[in-house]
């Protein structure tokens, strides 16, 4: 437990400055505090440091203006994909029967969608990885926050119809009351909705940051180095 | 004019002179007050007090008892002598004919 909670502490000093994160654990190892309490100062630390990043105001403008809308929409759009793919999903598994595959003509069709699909689940986490990494180039400092906010609306958020339905994005609510046969069972309505949101948006978004970040503290060093 | 937690820093950095780091600072204030100083409170009042001038940092030695990590090493400026000397005058000219002890209350005039 002590040994999971010191692990924990470094884990979340990751978000502080290299200099300061030696300094901090080299304190809190020579005070011999507990686990507990090396984590608790750690991330009391962590959540003033990102405190103090959003007393300017420009931080609100990006997420108001970035995070939020693009949390909402990839949300929207992973659904809408999560739902057409469940009901192919659920056409397939519930119709299956040995008759069905020494049809030449269902594996034309099995070949067409599962290319159809696959690309489509392709570009959402390209796209997702993009967005990861533009949102980790921009947030910087304030990226823990900022990927926080983003999970949270990806698979809370909902967004208002804005008209999306004319580029073939529904809302969730429409394919569960239209195809009730199918979103009765609980892993096409949730298991299957968070997998895919998990899988093809937040998994991408989150290694997208993860490279901006590393491109970011490369540039930071490389300035220190000529400077 | 200095805040009372900036003050106790700057006092414990003067005290411990060429000694004084994070952790022995924050050891002297918890010592001094009888409460607990977190590491939030003492890393973020540094940067204030650095970035208003009063002190300066740098990185020291690593050491094995921190795990080989260095540490920050803190140096009052003049600047900050002179603040936490204002400070001090202010509360000793404000604590005059005031007697706490005699009456908890704080009817004391």
């Amino acid at each position: 437990m002590i040994r999971l909670s010191w692990w924990l502490a470094e884990a979340v000093s990751q978000v502080l400055e290299p200099g300061e994160r030696e300094a901090v654990l080299g304190d809190l190892a020579e005070s011999g505090e507990t686990g507990g309490r090396a984590l608790c100062d750690v991330f009391g630390l962590v959540a003033r440091r990102q405190a103090s990043l959003w007393i300017d105001w420009r931080p609100w403008v990006a997420l108001v203006g970035l995070v939020a809308p693009l949390g909402i929409l990839f949300g929207l759009v992973s659904r809408s994909m999560a739902g057409t793919s469940a009901i192919y999903l659920w056409l397939y598994a519930s119709n299956w029967d040995g008759g069905i595959a020494e049809s030449s003509a269902f594996w034309r069709l099995l070949v067409y969608y599962a290319t159809a699909f696959s690309l489509r689940y392709l570009t959402l986490a390209c796209c997702s990885w993009s967005t990861g990494f533009a949102l980790g180039f921009v947030s910087r400092d304030r990226l823990p926050a900022n990927a926080l906010l983003f999970g949270l609306l990806l698979f809370f958020g909902e967004a208002p119809d804005a008209g999306l339905t004319r580029f073939g994005v529904y809302p969730w609510r429409d394919f569960a009351a239209a195809n009730v046969a199918v979103f009765s069972h609980a892993f096409y309505r949730v298991v299957f909705p968070l997998t895919m949101e998990t899988v093809l948006v937040l998994i991408p978004s989150l290694w997208g940051m993860r490279h901006a970040m590393r491109l970011v503290k490369r540039r930071q060093l490389s300035k220190e180095i000529h400077t | 004019m200095l805040g009372e937690f900036e003050y106790l820093l700057l006092t414990a950095a003067v005290r411990l002179g060429e000694n004084a780091y994070g952790a022995a600072m924050r050891q002297h204030i918890e010592a001094a007050t009888g409460g607990r100083c977190s590491i939030g409170a003492l890393y973020t009042t540094l940067d204030r007090l650095e970035g208003k001038g009063l002190v300066q940092t740098r990185m020291g030695d690593p050491t094995p008892a921190r795990g080989g990590r260095p540490k920050r090493m803190v140096r009052v400026t003049p600047q900050g002598i002179q603040a936490a000397a204002d400070f001090y005058k202010a509360v000793t000219r404000i604590s005059c004919g005031v007697a706490w002890d005699a009456n908890p209350a704080g009817n004391t005039l």
